[in-house]
């Protein structure tokens, strides 16, 4: 066993220094008054020395019950209680519906997929228009309802949208959809992994019974951490509390919430870093539209090399975009470095998070980069085209 | 990573190396499929004429010549042992059904064939994963014999490939150099695999959902609906301002169905044929060709106007 592997030396950050524009860490970069409390609650399980009631987020010191409560105001939302991540808030709610049968958005994020065969829940899918938007219509809800009622003689029990898919960065209408969802009488869902902690998400304005978030994703907290909110209509069975009784102890654990495990894993710095980049989340989401406005411009500076277009909804609501790429995808047939050129070219000029290997088409998230820093991602690429003989328009 | 891990295979490869030369044989008499089993399990054995009590591998191993065989009798000796690089003639794995899948999907994405399993039940470790593996030179698997599973203790759940060294050990390379990739995991579509490698044939590349690829210059697009299987064609022609694609939009008299969004117009027309069955009937090339080159066309104008 090689331990030098594990030294502090060997353990740098490759992208250190650079400027990330993987769709996944925009949202998730630290605030520095994040940074400044990361050492001091860095030990395992630290936000626990004063844990009385047996569950974290009822932990007083660090004030985590409270931060719990404004959370929930932020999200306009009832409850709270934070998660391994979202898809492990997907996983409790859909474990208060076991067996039943859920509609997904066909966008959705492969772990709604997961959490709901996890739970043994029968899945129906809302299609998206296709090529080259890739839309989910509201209007599709109702459809599937109806098609669900048909094939099984009754209307599905919950339904998820995700507010903005992984893929295309498209902004659904989740307020039409929650309206729909209402007239059927059928709880929602909302995966606003790449929404909430980066723009304004209203959970009664968009008529939503649950809210996941991604703390890692949009709130700039470590990973990993979750958010799911919900209102008072659903606590009882999504936190419901041990019932189990030993039975030859008689042990009972009965503020335990079972399908969080009795306490969810935050122990440390995700709820800490969350908290600590609470304020500035609460006012980043004010400037969301300038953060759209860097994504269209970055697209029209895209779009100015030859055979680079925007796939998705156009204009671009949301700060991430996949872009398909035919001409780079030509040069990486031909390059010695096949489709990990143009990873390689960015990499040369400071710039990683466009997934090695891929030239058809890449993702990419410009959320919170300055506008400068956006500029010189929007160079890098065209200088790069140009280096390899593709047409770029002045 | 050796080849034993990245399988998860229980076992250790086992090396067979068959020698015209005498050697001193082990202290045991042995049937060829247990000395397998045990060296396996991490034992070194050296089997010859005496100790080697088994009839049939006696003349599967070239110890003596069957009654209706042409094969001459050379073997002197045959070493069995875990397989840790050495040079040898086979490589044998001793696995499961499910990681029998594996190896020979990584096989047949490296040589670019099928892993074959030719079997009768008989003579099955010695004969159809050794001796035929060593004279043909390509693996086989072999669901063993009554002897191997009666004495010498193989589970029911059990089958035995054979490699030549040479393939087994460019297999160890390439799990090494990790040449055989699986990406994500997430499969995005379940378009059947010839259809896809109908549109590669054509030039056209696999994107998340669709198809892309060039005609005549222009990128051009392919969707199939999930649904119907119909053809959906676009292309995008881009002008300067929102102003000149609203009055090109505008100007238009064609049949195809115009989407203006913000300075780009895309072009695209629905056909309303089912494109797997027409891929499968052999006529797709020459009616996706005319469409092309109708689709092409008609942005060129529409640029023009």
């Amino acid at each position: 066993m090689n331990l030098d592997r594990y030294s502090p030396q060997n353990l740098r950050r490759p992208s250190s220094g650079m400027i990330n524009v993987h769709p996944i860490q925009r949202g998730g970069i630290l605030t520095e008054e994040a940074r400044q409390v990361i050492l001091e609650w860095a030990d395992g399980y630290s936000v626990c020395d004063l844990c009385l009631e047996g569950r974290v987020d009822l932990v007083k010191n660090p004030p985590i019950a409270e931060f719990k409560r404004d959370v929930a105001e932020f999200l306009n939302m009832d409850e709270v209680r934070f998660t391994a991540g979202a898809r492990h808030a997907k996983f409790v709610i859909m474990s208060a519906f076991k067996e039943k049968t859920i509609v997904v958005d066909s966008l959705a994020h492969y772990t709604s997929y997961i959490a709901a065969e996890l739970n043994d829940m029968k899945v129906y899918e809302v299609p998206n228009s296709g090529y080259p938007e890739f839309k989910i219509e509201p209007e599709k809800y109702a459809e599937t309802f109806e098609r669900v009622k048909e094939e099984t003689g009754k209307y599905p029990d919950l339904a998820l949208l995700t507010h903005v898919d992984y893929r295309y960065g498209n902004l659904a209408d989740a307020k039409e959809v929650g309206k729909i969802c209402r007239e059927y009488g059928i709880p929602l869902i909302l995966n606003t992994a790449y929404s909430s902690g980066v723009m304004e998400v209203d959970g009664k304005k968009l008529n939503a019974d649950f809210i996941v978030a991604s703390g890692h994703k949009s709130w700039a907290a470590t990973a990993p951490i979750g958010i799911l909110a919900t209102n008072y209509d659903f606590v009882d069975d999504v936190f419901r509390t041990s019932k189990t009784r030993g039975e030859w102890s008689g042990r009972a654990f009965t503020k335990k919430e079972v399908a969080l495990f009795g306490c969810s894993p935050v122990y440390g710095l995700p709820i800490i870093t969350l908290m600590a980049s609470f304020p500035a989340v609460v006012r980043r989401i004010k400037k969301w539209e300038e953060e759209v406005a860097k994504a269209r411009w970055f697209v029209k500076e895209m779009e100015k090399i030859e055979g680079v277009q925007l796939i998705g909804e156009r204009p671009k609501n949301h700060t991430l975009m996949q872009f398909e790429s035919p001409a780079f995808h030509s040069i990486a047939k031909r390059h010695k470095k096949r489709g990990f050129f143009l990873y390689h070219e960015l990499k040369k000029r400071g710039i990683v998070g466009v997934q090695p290997g891929m030239t058809k088409n890449f993702k990419i998230n410009v959320y919170g980069l300055s506008w400068e820093e956006v500029e010189k991602v929007a160079e890098a690429f065209k200088d790069i085209a140009e280096s390899y003989g593709l047409e770029v328009e002045d | 990573m050796s080849f034993r891990r990245y399988f998860q295979i229980p076992y250790q490869p086992v090396a067979v190396k068959i020698l015209k030369e005498h050697v001193k044989a082990t202290e045991e008499n042995l049937r060829f499929c247990e000395a397998v089993r045990r060296a396996a399990g991490g034992e070194r054995i050296v089997l010859d004429e005496i100790n080697l009590i088994c009839s049939g591998a006696l003349v599967s191993l070239g110890f003596v010549r069957g009654v209706f065989s042409e094969d001459s009798e050379e073997t002197k000796a045959v070493i069995v042992e875990p397989y840790k690089g050495q040079e040898c003639d086979v490589v044998l794995i001793i696995a499961t059904p499910d990681r029998v899948m594996k190896i020979a999907s990584f096989y047949s994405q490296l040589f670019g064939e099928e892993l074959r399993a030719e079997f009768s039940g008989e003579n099955a470790v010695c004969g159809e994963a050794t001796a035929r593996v060593k004279k043909e030179g390509k693996p086989n698997v072999s669901f063993l014999c009554e002897g191997a599973r009666e004495y010498a203790g193989y589970k029911r759940e059990e089958v035995v490939i054979g490699f030549p060294y040479e393939t087994f050990r460019r297999m160890e390379e390439a799990i090494k150099k990790e040449e055989i990739k699986s990406m994500c995991g997430c499969l995005m579509d379940d378009l059947p695999r010839d259809v896809v490698e109908k549109f590669e044939s054509m030039g056209f590349d696999k994107a998340t959902d669709h198809f892309f690829g060039f005609y005549n210059g222009k990128t051009v697009k392919v969707y199939i609906f999930r649904d119907t299987n119909a053809l959906g064609l676009y292309t995008s022609v881009k002008f300067k301002s929102e102003e000149e694609a609203e009055k090109a939009v505008e100007k238009y008299k064609g049949d195809y169905v115009l989407l203006k969004r913000e300075n780009w117009v895309d072009v695209s027309k629905i056909l309303d044929v089912d494109v797997i069955s027409e891929i499968r009937k052999g006529k797709f090339e020459e009616l996706l060709n005319s469409e092309l080159e109708k689709i092409v066309r008609e942005a060129k104008k529409l640029k023009s106007l």
